[in-house]
């Protein structure tokens, strides 16, 4: 008893989800009309303010509800009496009629609830990337850039014009309202046991040809290692190899991969080029090869799951793994729970590569998961006062700081450092020192710093690096300090007939190179056969595809 | 009339009368089978076993791989962890809820279309196969199917759950197939005596296939157990979410599913999957030993009255 | 009626045929309706089910033919034609899809489907009660665990510090990652295929078998067969119909592997082997930004699958008696 409704169910649903913005770029597609903007009739203004600018707080002068898509996640599931939902009704006389979608198959719902017009008004928690196909189903935000101060002002103020450009549609327009950050946010990297690195007397590596020969001379002290090194994130988002370490490491190469791989083109100052088959990503292949033929990185780190991958790093069975700000705190409790007092993990800076110290364009981005709302927002009679809402609650210092931190004397107040600190009792990830033996969670009991109402952490630095943990912290400052970020290139706004056209290209391309990255690198593959590997995938479209992108970019 | 209602005892009926003694031929084909069922129990209970030992280990030992048949480190939190929500035990009923309306409504609609569908004489009857098979292969799509579900209204309510997957048409073509087998003299011999099709199916073909029914009950029972697209497609209340939904929630924020906002990730075990797993097998598990002794001999030729 | 002796080549006539009917002459249509309206009535709610959840639904399939607009209707505004089916053909990477498809589809048939006939058969000749319902409750066991976590065992299994690679080592060899060859994940698909349904499938079988008349066996045994072709001639024929139906609706799904099992398996490494259509089309369908691409390839799967299902019918009527219609 097979199951194919699920099947054919998937198939047709991202597939009319796809159509639906395909077909959105209706006419013309050649400039950007990006001086339309749209005004809103008095009869959409219900509750709106009359002078509504930066530093304003904003209230509705009547009460409204709005719709809201609410994004369950299980740590935090959502409570009606929760703090922050009383003090929005209280301070901006809003409330909510709330669509609950759990965290599990958060995307599959939403593509779906916008593609059916269900959605309602406002949707967080969303990537750019992530309704690109259904920006039908969206309101076209750019057109209200007038009726938002606070997004205006931070655009301006960190010079993210450009980067916002780039995300527009062949239409011109924009749908995401992405959460901005005023300082890049590498959050990858490996993840060493630093009282081994000391023992053999090794610094942080500068560059990955010095970790290379730091893990041989690990390797030699410690011959119980199955490996020194291994890898994991496989398996989560596309079926690509290593996908966090590539990515980070990418840059640094002069190309881009992993997860940075996306459209599969870089920018190389004067045009696009398929990012597979340029010198910079042989390098970065060559690399991790050589990691491997030396017996120093572990061949099934390229496919394992990453229970496995995290069970041989606290288990004393390899000594570096791929790492990030949140997993390295499961790697030290993993530690803690095996009872090895000993280890002391530490995330190292990412090394720099032949093309010197660069992090790609999307590491270095300065924007994160941000806020998309549906078109039938338009039509509503509170329109004008959900945009400034928004605008306030998202993109204001003070709306912020309320969905971070929450209300001052009620969760958090200014310690004697000058700086916030939760109040006793009160804690979110261990931040808090005086946050006693069960204390309320700040997200779990009181409903703040929860990604529903909150973009990017905070945006600014102050609020950005207020929770952060100093050893996070100084990663964030040496890598945003050290590094340079890579020219992204323009904007690729494809036309429907373009897109048609590239498809399948497209899919194939990528699946292509994601299998002899992973061939190259375990080396089932010579990577003296890369001549038959460009013909490969000059056979599957690779000319064509790069050219069309170029085109649309208006490049030549 | 004649019913039967206790489980044959094959082994009984075998050897009496014996007229053939046990070859030796079939006494090593006895042991080979024997040994061979035992490796097919083993292969198939060890992993469960493990899983059950993972559920209730502790996390280092599991990491180190030292986890076979026996927890190591025994300890409850994760499954604490679980349970001690509000919210599960709420889903938890509606999965039950849900389950029996569901395969009520399931049983009505293949039993009865079964039924029809086995006489060979009923005009029309390969339209009506046919309108059932075609439906295999072609689906609606989501979209089609969730404005439909909208426009009547069942969204969010228990009907978007336990009707759009009434009839299985797999499960209906079984038992297509068990009906037609059925012996047509027993059906004639009531209609002789003055039953209706209504009497006949009711008091006569019912009855005397509990064993396909029993099936039946049992593998829709397990599907809508198991069921966790169609809530999670038509409904966006938490506390209508059956327990599947609930706990692949849970899945996933364990596994950091969401944007690394660091404290984000559910501080559960990486045993997670294996307490889920325990908690929606179980029931399910208990049920079938209630509906093994329902695999009654429907019917035994030798008994009918002349 | 009393039980006479039958002899041998009746049991091996009346065995097959039971329960077979004379097909009828079919009546026209207002004495069908003045003779069946009850049965007709019955199926009335189940038909109205059927056109109401499953065909209203259909009728938005045309999306593949069509280009969708939206604010249009849900059936589209032009009609784009077979242009999306020219791609889908001219696509390499779809053939080699279609090709493991077929492959993967037709191994699991051949091995797996006979599994749990045999296991049932081999159930059937316990006479230890308790030994035999312990068996069977336990083998079904693997069918309640999600493909998850079967995935997941796959993999522990068959990664280099694995059991197999321990037996493997015990045996003098060198260890490999099973997982990441290509040449080996169809057998390991099939294998955790196998594992995960064949208790799960002897229970139809087993409902099948307590429907065979014990007088049939009793006759039999008269007549001098020992187990073997009372086997043979009893009890293979006795649930030949449910084999029947089975085969041939499994023949009809053949196309449609396992879609989750092999996206948790599958690696960069044995896309080649692995990838089969409906990982494909997922594929296809979040990064394409085609509308009716993947719908196509959906359907004509589905139109395989139906021609598969009706030749397999028309042939097992023609040998066999037993068919679905």
């Amino acid at each position: 008893m097979k199951i194919r409704y699920k099947v054919l169910a998937l198939g047709a649903v991202s597939t009319l989800a796809l159509g639906l913005a395909a077909c959105s770029g209706g006419g013309g597609g050649d400039k950007p009309a990006e001086g339309d903007a749209a005004q809103i009739a008095d009869a959409q203004s219900v509750g709106a303010m009359e002078d509504f600018e930066v530093g304003t707080t904003f209230k509705a002068t009547e009460p409204i509800e709005v719709g809201l898509m609410y994004r369950d996640h299980p740590n935090y599931p959502l409570k009606d009496d929760w703090s922050i939902l009383q003090n929005i009704e209280k301070n901006q006389n809003v409330t909510f009629d709330i669509q609950s979608i759990p965290l599990a198959d958060w995307g599959t719902k939403r593509t779906q609830l916008i593609q059916t017009g269900d959605a309602n008004d406002i949707i967080p928690s969303t990537y750019v990337a992530d309704v690109q196909n259904v920006t039908a189903g969206l309101l076209p935000l750019s057109d209200y850039l007038d009726y938002m101060p606070n997004f205006t002002d931070k655009v301006e103020k960190w010079g993210l014009e450009d980067e916002l450009d780039r995300t527009r549609d062949a239409d011109g327009k924009f749908y995401v309202l992405p959460g901005l950050l005023e300082n890049a946010k590498p959050d990858y990297t490996i993840a060493i046991r630093q009282d081994w690195w000391d023992a053999a007397g090794l610094e942080d590596p500068k560059t990955w040809d010095e970790f290379a020969e730091q893990l041989q001379v690990i390797k030699e002290a410690h011959p119980e290692l199955s490996f020194p090194y291994t890898e994991r994130w496989n398996t989560t988002n596309n079926n690509q190899p290593m996908a966090a370490i590539l990515q980070a490491a990418s840059g640094n190469f002069g190309t881009e991969a992993g997860w940075g791989f996306g459209d599969g083109v870089t920018w190389n100052g004067d045009e696009y080029e398929f990012s597979g088959t340029q010198e910079g990503f042989k390098e970065l292949l060559t690399y991790f090869h050589g990691l491997v033929e030396d017996g120093l990185l572990d061949p099934d780190g390229i496919t394992q799951d990453d229970d496995t991958a995290k069970a041989k790093f606290t288990t004393g069975k390899v000594a570096a793994i791929s790492s990030n700000s949140q997993v390295i705190t499961e790697y030290r409790s993993g530690f803690t729970e095996a009872g090895n007092a000993d280890a002391v993990v530490r995330n190292i800076v990412v090394p720099g590569g032949p093309a010197g110290d660069v992090m790609d364009a999307t590491t270095g981005g300065h924007f994160e998961s941000g806020v998309a709302l549906s078109k039938d927002a338009a039509d509503k009679p509170y329109f004008k006062a959900l945009l400034q809402y928004v605008d306030w609650l998202y993109f204001s210092d003070e709306g912020l700081e309320f969905a971070k931190w929450g209300v001052k004397g009620e969760t958090y107040d200014i310690n004697a450092d000058d700086k916030r600190q939760l109040l006793e009792g009160i804690d979110w990830n261990g931040t808090n020192p005086d946050a006693g033996a069960e204390p309320k969670m700040l997200n779990t009991d009181f409903g703040f710093y929860n990604g529903v109402f909150l973009l990017a952490h905070g945006s600014t630095a102050d609020l950005v690096q207020s929770t952060l943990n100093p050893e996070v912290a100084e990663f964030q400052a040496t890598m945003n300090e050290r590094k340079e970020v890579a020219e992204g290139g323009p904007a690729i706004p494809l036309t429907e007939v373009q897109r048609t056209k590239i498809a399948v290209a497209q899919a194939n391309l990528t699946g292509a190179v994601h299998t002899a990255t992973a061939q190259f690198i375990k080396g089932d593959r010579d990577l003296a056969d890369w001549d038959a590997y460009v013909t490969e995938l000059q056979g599957l479209g690779m000319d064509d595809y790069v050219a069309t992108m170029n085109e649309a970019a208006g490049v030549k | 009339m004649v019913t039967l209602d206790q489980t044959p005892d094959l082994a009984a009926v075998r050897t009496e009368p014996r007229t053939i003694k046990p070859t030796t031929s079939y006494r090593i084909f006895t042991v080979a089978n024997v040994i061979i069922l035992i490796l097919v129990g083993v292969v198939t209970l060890y992993p469960f076993l493990n899983l059950t030992a993972r559920a209730f280990s502790s996390q280092a030992a599991i990491a180190a791989g030292q986890v076979f048949v026996w927890p190591v480190g025994f300890n409850l939190t994760t499954l604490e962890t679980v349970v001690q929500q509000e919210r599960f035990w709420v889903n938890y009923g509606n999965t039950v809820v849900y389950t029996f309306v569901a395969t009520v409504i399931s049983m009505i609609l293949t039993t009865t279309f079964a039924y029809v569908l086995s006489k060979h004489h009923l005009r029309g009857r390969s339209v009506l196969v046919g309108l059932a098979l075609f439906t295999m292969f072609f689906a609606g799509g989501l979209i089609p199917n969730y404005l439909l579900i909208s426009e009547l209204g069942f969204k969010n309510t228990l009907w978007a759950v336990v009707v759009p997957q009434a009839i299985n048409v797999f499960n209906l073509l079984v038992m297509k197939s068990f009906f037609e087998n059925f012996p047509a003299e027993l059906e004639e011999a009531a209609a002789i005596d003055g039953l209706s099709t209504y009497g006949i199916f009711l008091r006569v073909v019912l009855p005397l296939s509990k064993a396909i029914i029993a099936t039946m009950i049992l593998f829709y029972a397990v599907a809508f157990w198991n069921s966790w697209f169609p809530a999670f497609l038509y409904m966006d209340d938490p506390d209508l979410y059956p327990v599947s939904v609930f706990l692949r929630n849970i899945i996933a924020g364990a596994s950091g599913t969401g944007e690394g906002l660091g404290g984000d990730a559910v501080q559960i075990g990486s045993n997670v999957k294996a307490v889920t797993t325990i908690l929606t097998v179980l029931p399910i598990v208990c049920l079938y030993p209630f509906i093994q002794k329902h695999f009654v001999s429907g019917v035994m030729l030798g008994s009918v009255k002349g | 009626m009393s039980l006479r002796t039958v002899t041998r080549t009746e049991v091996m006539r009346t065995a097959p045929a039971q329960g077979r009917r004379a097909t009828p002459r079919v009546p026209g249509w207002k004495r069908a309706l003045r003779r069946d309206w009850r049965l007709y009535s019955l199926a009335v709610l189940p038909v109205l089910f059927l056109l109401l959840f499953k065909y209203v639904p259909m009728l938005g399939n045309i999306v593949a033919f069509r280009s969708y607009t939206p604010g249009g209707s849900m059936f589209g505004d032009e009609w784009v034609g077979f242009e999306y089916f020219e791609a889908v053909f001219g696509d390499a990477m779809f053939w080699r899809a279609f090709a493991n498809t077929v492959i993967i589809g037709g191994i699991t048939l051949i091995f797996v489907f006979p599994l749990p006939i045999i296991l049932a058969l081999l159930l059937n000749e316990v006479r230890l009660r308790w030994f035999k319902q312990l068996v069977q409750t336990v083998s079904y066991l693997p069918h309640f665990m999600s493909i998850v976590i079967v995935a997941s065992f796959v993999k522990e299994l068959t990664s280099l510090d694995g059991t197999i690679n321990a037996i493997v080592g015990a045996f003098g060899g060198d260890p490999v990652n099973w997982l990441q060859e290509p040449d080996y994940f169809r057998a390991i698909y099939v294998i955790s295929e196998a594992w995960q349904t064949v208790g799960w499938g002897t229970i139809l079988y087993l409902a099948a078998l307590t429907t065979i008349d014990e007088g049939l066996y009793e006759a039999a045994r008269i007549d001098g067969a020992n187990r073997l072709q009372q086997t043979w001639h009893v009890t293979l024929p006795g649930i030949r119909p449910t084999m029947m139906v089975l085969l041939i609706l499994n023949i009809g799904q053949f196309m449609a592997v396992g879609f989750e099992k092999i996206l948790l398996l599958y690696n960069p490494l044995t896309t080649e082997t692995a990838e089969v259509l409906s990982t494909y089309v997922y594929t296809i369908g979040i990064k394409s930004g085609v509308p009716s691409y993947a719908t196509a390839i959906g359907l004509f799967e589905a139109i395989i699958g139906l021609v598969l299902v009706v030749s397999a019918n028309t042939i097992s009527r023609k040998m066999t008696g037993a068919s679905l219609w």
